[in-house]
């Protein structure tokens, strides 16, 4: 028997009991086979089909499921992209998003226009989105311990259990859900509550306090100054794309204060590095009128249009404090709006009631949904050990990962993509979520497993469409076209202040902890793509690090490299070290989500887990740590050394350049038609990496590994470089996204001796794969050195993409042949198919780039630059355009607009 | 009518009998040696300036129909913009241009002597002389063809012989 | 057949070829050689079948020990060519005893050299697209590339070798037709030696097309060179893109094909006793030869220095990276050792030394490697960008390739002195009567 269903063999039918027939059938039909679907009659129906296949999958391997459309939905020719508005959620809100789906898979995700946490652009996760559900670790069988088993017997064992919980009023029984703000998750649990009345809820996420009432939010665009106190909002978040659309709109004043540097930092015009208990001095400081005069001043100057936040990781203390800034300043309504909670809080319990309630002993059941605390709780609560006590437990989710293995049950969950579902906005609007594709792997979702529980039958549409069955057909439609159901905002409510605690006893050196810039909490841990996304600032890959001040590292003697043994509270993790520019000094940051146990193959104990030293009071920084030196060298993989830029050149922030033109000795080509070319503001860009992965995803780049990284093999078509600029302990920091420069006088074409890159009649500096033969001269003649090469062959080797998530309209590469950008090429070739049916020409709203569609900011811009209207040829007459060492000549069609520095 | 070949054991015997030979008035001469013997080559070498003019005029022909055909396929036959550079970058196909040439000029020289060598052949009616194998080894052969206007059978051979040979042999044409 | 003629000096030369059996010490070197030849195959089996991944290389170090051994072999081959050409022109007594083996030498090497390129493709099966021909796509390689003139440049200039060496061994060719015993190499020899007779009119010619060939091959031995280094040269790399650089190609090469020539000479003298042919003058002109090209080379970095020095700012710190960046020990030990061993021969009793000789041999060919290395890996550490935070490091897979080829270079050699006659007969023979 092939194939993940595990069985004896078996010589005649009447040996078959009803079970291994289901048993079969999931085998076969895995796609038709999910809990409660199949009744009666399709079981009787299949089950000739499948007796006859049964006999063959005894020699035969099974095949994936093919995926058909044997009929073109309504105006849909057959080689065109199908649309699907859903919602992707992090740390339980939803952020809108179009996937795009190709002969039934899903390729890609787009930002959703509509949605107001996207506005048509996306952050790194969704991106990911795609690989994740081809993830051939996905769970993809129910489990008892660590076996296999069919999911009737699960289905018996759930049965079991409401028949229990029926007869118990659920007394004993748990359900920890991860953050969430789905409304028909509420709904259910309402439901579910009134069956059973004694049952208990429970929501956690590693980042954030999803019971928090009121909630803020920000409007940049409403304000003129911004103070952060250790408040990230332009890093990776669930807001992080609309708030850096907001911010690039308005650019408000931004000072920030903070421990250890991020994206918001890097684009800050002034910024003080310190450490927590400073942070905490600093805003009793404020709070009091005094502080610093340049942030009084500051904020003083633009009087009900000033605000601080205070950032998550900061203590209830600080938060108060902002608080009491923010009311003085008039925020309140203007900059910030509180609003009432988001995510399910009513009535649900924090994860130390559960851990409580574990540790007494009395509970009978616990469900845990879509949430891993095996891994990614405060270690001092010793959640797993807990959990392993616990009589009935059951795990729904992903993979099988660190919770599912304490728990006796596992069942498979679907993907988002597979799914439906309703998520909330960091804002309140609801956004809803449908397939994209059939499910890939037999699972169940959230809502599902819940209303198989409280009796329902557990078809998500139906689930969903009840919630909102105040809509009308039309609207339902309308809504789930748009992906978002309007008019339901989160209502402002009054600000409270919150309530200060107990002081925190600070020490000498003191750990903080930061969600990661790509594995976030650690979920997206086996997802290659982002593993091997440069981290923004470190540029670090494959691993995380101990972040250290350069001043502290001396006092320490330690260098990047080494490794540092940190230790807190009896536990300790040994971590690399990196000599963090900016870093306040006294301080050690550690990201999140790294050194997971069971993530999957390709996740698997990379990096240091940060959780380890994780306490449940004081979550984002561990005060009073021991840091010391150990022997050994820690392997960090980043893909920038390190240069000042006054070397290059390459980051002009001064204004007014006039745009240069060098003479040529060679002739113009004509132009006729159009001239494709690009222009990145350096202004606008926050670093944040989403046109990397997104071009990624575009252009079926591979992954190709930490030790090909190691060895500079990244293949990435755009890389964000990173520049420091000034003194070590507070330097500036640019970032510059660099696509191919699409040179006319491209030095790489000139050098191949097969012709196999060449200039298009628009422009484009286009590489033939079929027809290179790799000498690599070409990467030895680009100054950009943009180009990458196949030195293996990645595309079939792990940690591949699935072969399913790759673009059916871009070439996969073969070993040998280099590669680089194209101007996705292939949505231009599109574009210009679908403006030649309608008879017309290209117009510049027709053709983005992947870069340029999901960019927060919308740094990029791309067009024709023969159409002297189009916006780049706008931009490129701007006085701070230049091009990227335009000293060599190569007349580059991608040019930058040099970033503005605000006089203090 | 048949020739003599004289063979001689020494280069110096050949180089007297040539001269003595010449002085005769004997002009259908050819003499063959282990190794270039220069007063042999000057008498009886003829003009050697033909192959230098082969070796010019190919270089040039070569030098051209390779510039030709780069033309050809850079800017007529497939016409690509390549790195903005001119169609016609006849600076950049200078290099090839040059090692052509220099191709051409070496293969001609070789082909135009042998060419002029009346080379290659399999054979030679010289070959069936007795020892003719030692002509490339320690012997010195001196030939007087038969068609030589004042060449008689009777005369010839006794003038080679008082030229102290080792061996005189008759050579059919 | 004809009795044995007592004739000694040319019969020990021809000896070897025609001899039926070789000493151990052949023997030895072939088994030697060959083992090199079978861990060739077995390092192209890496980058054919695997990847080239299975090399160091990287971007920006996109190229390493391929380009290196490659643009080392050119060198060497280029440097016994000239040397071999140029004894040709200039009629040294020399010439008799060095210029065919030294343009054997040069031959071997330039086949040792074609390898890389083939082989540091990304697709090395795919090497034949650099040739014109009709095809389906109706594209044609492209000529403005250096990597296009390469191409053209090693074909030409080893057809070019092979001329000089073939028109030089048509006379002898003939001569071992007619001492070869046996009816195939009688055939053998004879199909080459094409009918030669030696008569008046065909060696006036052939003194005359011998010389023509190697005044042809002289500049195209300059322009070869240059070619070569045009593919580093011919690029945007700070560290490359200099005018100095051709002449350091050609100076480097010289210096290697001599210490090359040098080497083998003084091997094949003490292991097939050939004194006679190489004597003393032959190595005494060969140290002094190759003392002055060290000068030269040693004149060519010092003129860098001053032209850094002297020049804009990033010329001097490319030059700067070369010295002291992360791969300075190739460029100061490429410098020492192949400028200072030759320095030996300003004595003549050194000049006179095997040990000395061969010891500065090798030590120059090491020398003229790590320089080849310092140009290749360290001048691409210093880019326009900061870019990447690699290095390149040599893998296994790329010393074994290099030491593959030099295997199969020594069986070259080996084989080539067993089947042909490795100093030229008719020139020996001629010289041997210039001197009774």
């Amino acid at each position: 028997m092939g194939g993940d269903t595990p069985g004896t063999l078996w010589r005649g039918i009447e040996e078959l009991t009803a079970d291994r027939i289901e048993a079969l059938l999931e085998a076969e039909f895995p796609v038709l086979h999910q809990m409660g679907t199949m009744d009666r009659r399709d079981l009787i129906r299949l089950m000739g089909a499948s007796l006859a296949l049964a006999g063959l999958t005894a020699c035969e391997q099974r095949k994936p499921p093919l995926l058909s459309q044997p009929s073109s939905p309504e105006g849909q020719a057959a080689d065109k992209p199908l649309y699907f508005a859903t919602s992707l959620g992090l740390d339980g809100y939803g952020r809108g998003v179009l996937v795009k789906s190709h002969d039934g898979r899903p390729i890609k995700v787009e930002g959703n226009p509509l949605h107001p946490a996207s506005l048509g652009a996306t952050d790194v996760f969704m991106q990911a989105e795609i690989l994740s559900i081809y993830d051939p670790d996905r769970s993809r069988t129910p489990r008892l311990g660590s076996e296999p088993r069919p999911w009737s017997a699960l289905r018996r064992f759930l049965a079991a259990q409401r028949m229990e919980m029926t007869a118990d009023g659920g007394e004993g029984t748990h359900i920890l859900i991860g953050a969430t703000s789905s409304p028909t998750v509420a709904g259910l649990i309402e439901r579910l509550r009134a069956r059973y009345p004694a049952m208990r809820f429970h929501s956690y996420s590693p980042i954030s306090d999803p019971l928090a009432s009121p909630e803020l939010i920000y409007r940049f665009d409403h304000v003129d100054t911004v103070l952060s106190l250790g408040a990230d909002f332009l890093g990776a978040g669930p807001a992080q794309v609309r708030y850096a659309r907001d911010w690039k709109a308005a650019r408000p004043r931004l000072i920030v204060v903070e421990s250890s540097p991020t994206l918001t930092s890097a684009r800050a015009d002034e910024r003080l590095p310190l450490a927590p208990h400073e942070i905490e001095m600093l805003a009793a400081e404020l709070a009091a009128g005094q502080g610093p005069p340049s942030i009084v001043q500051a904020l003083a100057g633009t009087p009900g249009r000033a605000m601080v936040i205070a950032g998550r990781d900061q203590p209830p203390a600080v938060h108060a404090l902002a608080y009491r800034i923010n009311e003085r300043l008039g925020a309140f309504g203007n900059g910030i709006v509180a609003v009432a909670p988001v995510r399910i809080a009513e009535g649900i319990e924090p994860l130390d009631a559960l851990v409580a309630a574990m540790a007494a002993g009395r509970m009978r059941r616990l469900a845990i949904l879509d949430c891993n605390p095996a891994y990614d709780a405060p270690a001092d609560l010793a959640f797993d050990t807990l959990a392993a006590r616990v009589p009935a437990t059951l795990h729904l989710g992903i993979s099988h990962d660190e919770t599912a293995r304490v728990c006796r049950w596992h069942a498979p969950q679907r993907h988002v993509l597979e799914s439906w579902g309703d998520l909330r906005a960091y804002d309140g609007t609801v956004g809803l979520q449908q397939p994209a594709t059939v499910p890939l792997v037999p699972g169940l979702s959230t809502i599902e497993l819940l209303a198989f529980f409280a009796g329902e039958r557990p078809d998500g549409r139906a689930l969903v469409r009840r919630q909102w069955n105040g809509l009308s057909e039309a609207d339902w439609m309308r809504a789930l076209e748009a992906g978002v159901v309007s008019g339901t905002e989160a209502e402002a409510i009054d600000p409270v202040s919150p309530s200060p605690t107990r002081p925190i006893q600070y020490g000498a050196m003191t750990l903080t902890f930061q969600p990661d810039a790509r594995l976030w909490d650690g979920r997206f841990a086996n997802n290659a793509w982002l593993q091997e996304l440069p981290s923004p600032l470190t540029k670090l890959v494959w691993g995380n690090a101990a972040l250290i001040a350069p001043a502290t590292a001396a006092s320490l003697e330690v260098e990047t490299g080494d490794i540092v043994e940190i230790a807190h509270r009896g536990a300790t993790v040994k971590a690399p070290v990196w000599v963090m520019p900016g870093q306040a000094p006294g301080v050690v940051t550690l990201s999140l989500g790294y050194g997971r146990p069971s993530a999957g193959r390709v996740g698997s104990e990379i990096g240091t887990n940060a959780f380890r030293l994780r306490a449940a009071d004081t979550p984002w920084a561990a005060h009073d740590v021991q840091v010391r030196k150990v022997p050994g060298n820690g392997r960090l993989i980043s893909t920038q050394r390190h240069q000042p830029i006054a070397d290059s050149g390459a980051i002009r922030t001064v204004e007014a350049d006039a745009p240069e033109e060098q003479p040529s000795l060679y002739p113009e080509f004509p132009s006729l038609g159009h001239a494709w070319g690009m222009v990145i503001d350096l202004d606008a860009c926050i670093g944040c990496g989403a046109c990397t992965i997104a071009c990624q995803a575009e252009n079926n780049i591979p992954v190709v590994g930490p030790d090909e990284v190691e060895r500079g093999r990244e293949m990435h078509w755009i890389r964000v470089d990173r520049y420091h600029q000034g003194p070590a302990e507070a330097p500036e920091t640019h970032f510059q996204p660099v696509p191919c420069m699409h040179c006319e006088k491209a030095p790489c074409e000139v050098v191949c001796p097969v012709g196999a890159t060449v200039h298009s009649a628009e422009g484009l500096n286009q590489m033939v794969y079929n027809r290179c033969i790799g000498t690599r001269t070409c990467s030895n003649n680009c100054p950009y050195k943009v180009r990458r090469f196949n030195w293996f062959d990645y595309q079939s080797k792990a940690p591949a993409t699935p072969a399913p998530a790759n673009n059916p309209r871009v070439t996969v590469r073969d070993r040998g042949v280099m590669e680089k950008c194209t101007y996705c090429v292939q949505r231009i070739n599109a574009a210009r198919a679908d403006a030649a049916v309608e008879g017309r020409d290209i117009r510049e709203s027709d053709v983005h780039t992947a870069c340029q569609q999901v960019c927060p900011t919308d740094a990029i811009a791309f067009g024709d630059l023969n159409d002297p209207n189009s916006k780049v040829s706008r931009l490129r007459r701007s006085g701070r355009n230049y091009a990227l060492l335009g000293n060599l000549n190569t007349r580059p069609r991608t040019t930058y607009l040099a970033r503005r520095r605000r006089r203090t | 009518m048949p020739g003599f070949i004289a063979r001689f054991d020494t280069p110096e015997r050949l180089v007297a009998a040539i001269g003595r030979v010449r002085d005769e008035g004997y002009t259908k001469l050819d003499a063959f040696t282990p190794f270039p013997l220069p007063e042999v080559t000057k008498r009886l070498g003829g003009g050697t300036w033909t192959i230098g003019w082969i070796a010019a005029v190919f270089a040039l022909i070569g030098g051209g129909l390779t510039y030709a055909t780069l033309y050809w396929v850079a800017a007529v036959d497939y016409p690509l913009n390549v790195g903005g550079r001119p169609l016609n970058s006849w600076a950049a196909f200078m290099p090839v241009v040059l090692v052509a040439t220099a191709l051409w000029s070496g293969l001609a020289t070789l082909v135009g002597m042998l060419y002029l060598c009346g080379l290659p052949r399999w054979h030679h009616p010289l070959f069936d002389i007795g020892q003719f194998d030692r002509a490339s080894y320690d012997r010195f052969f001196l030939l007087i063809e038969g068609d030589d206007p004042i060449f008689s059978p009777d005369e010839t051979r006794r003038l080679l012989a008082s030229l102290g040979p080792e061996h005189i042999d008759e050579v059919g044409r | 057949m004809i009795e044995h003629v007592h004739n000694p000096p040319i019969d020990h030369v021809i000896d070897p070829p025609l001899a039926e059996r070789f000493g151990r010490s052949w023997w030895a070197g072939i088994g030697l050689s060959l083992l090199g030849v079978l861990l060739l195959l077995y390092s192209l089996g890496g980058p054919a079948f695997t990847g080239i991944g299975v090399w160091g290389t990287t971007i920006p170090y996109v190229w390493g020990f391929d380009l290196a051994s490659y643009a080392w072999w050119i060198g060497i081959a280029n440097g016994a060519a000239l040397f071999a050409a140029i004894l040709v022109l200039i009629g040294n007594s020399l010439r008799t005893a060095i210029n065919r083996f030294a343009i054997g030498l040069a031959f071997g090497a330039a086949i040792c050299a074609a390898i890389f390129p083939v082989f540091h493709l990304g697709r090395p099966w795919l090497a034949y697209w650099m040739i014109p021909y009709p095809t389906a796509q109706g594209l044609w390689p492209q000529f403005r590339s250096p990597l296009t003139w390469d191409f053209w440049n090693i074909l030409i200039y080893v057809t070019v070798i092979a001329l000089l060496w073939y028109v030089g061994l048509i006379p002898d060719l003939a001569t071992l037709r007619d001492r070869a015993t046996k009816r195939r190499r009688q055939l053998l020899y004879g199909l080459f030696a094409l009918g030669w007779r030696g008569s008046a009119r065909q060696w006036a010619l052939h003194q005359r097309a011998h010389r023509i060939v190697a005044l042809t091959l002289i500049p195209l031995l300059f322009v070869a060179q240059t070619i070569v280094s045009f593919e580093t040269v011919g690029s945007l790399v700070p560290a490359w893109h200099e005018t100095r650089e051709p002449l350091h190609y050609v100076a480097s090469g010289f210096l290697s094909g001599l210490a090359m020539v040098l080497l083998i000479a003084l091997l094949l003298r003490t292991r097939l006793g050939l004194h006679h042919h190489i004597d003393e003058r032959d190595i005494d002109l060969l140290g002094r030869l190759l003392l002055a090209s060290a000068l030269i080379l040693a004149y060519l970095h010092a003129a860098g220095w001053f032209t850094a020095w002297l020049g804009e700012e990033g010329l001097r710190a490319a030059l700067w990276t070369r010295m002291t960046g992360s791969y300075w020990p190739f460029y100061w030990s490429g410098l020492v050792l192949a400028v200072l061993p030759p320095q030996l021969f300003w004595w003549r009793r050194l000049r006179g030394s095997t040990i000395a000789g061969v010891a500065a041999a090798l030590l120059v060919l090491a020398g003229i490697y790590l320089d080849h290395l310092s140009i290749i890996v360290a001048g691409l550490q210093r880019g326009h960008l900061a870019t990447s935070a690699a290095l390149y490091s040599p893998t296994l897979a790329e010393a074994s390739l290099l030491a593959g080829t030099i295997g199969l270079f020594a069986l070259m050699v080996l084989l080539s002195v067993r089947r042909l006659p490795i100093v030229s007969l008719y020139e020996t023979r001629a010289e041997g009567l210039g001197k009774s």
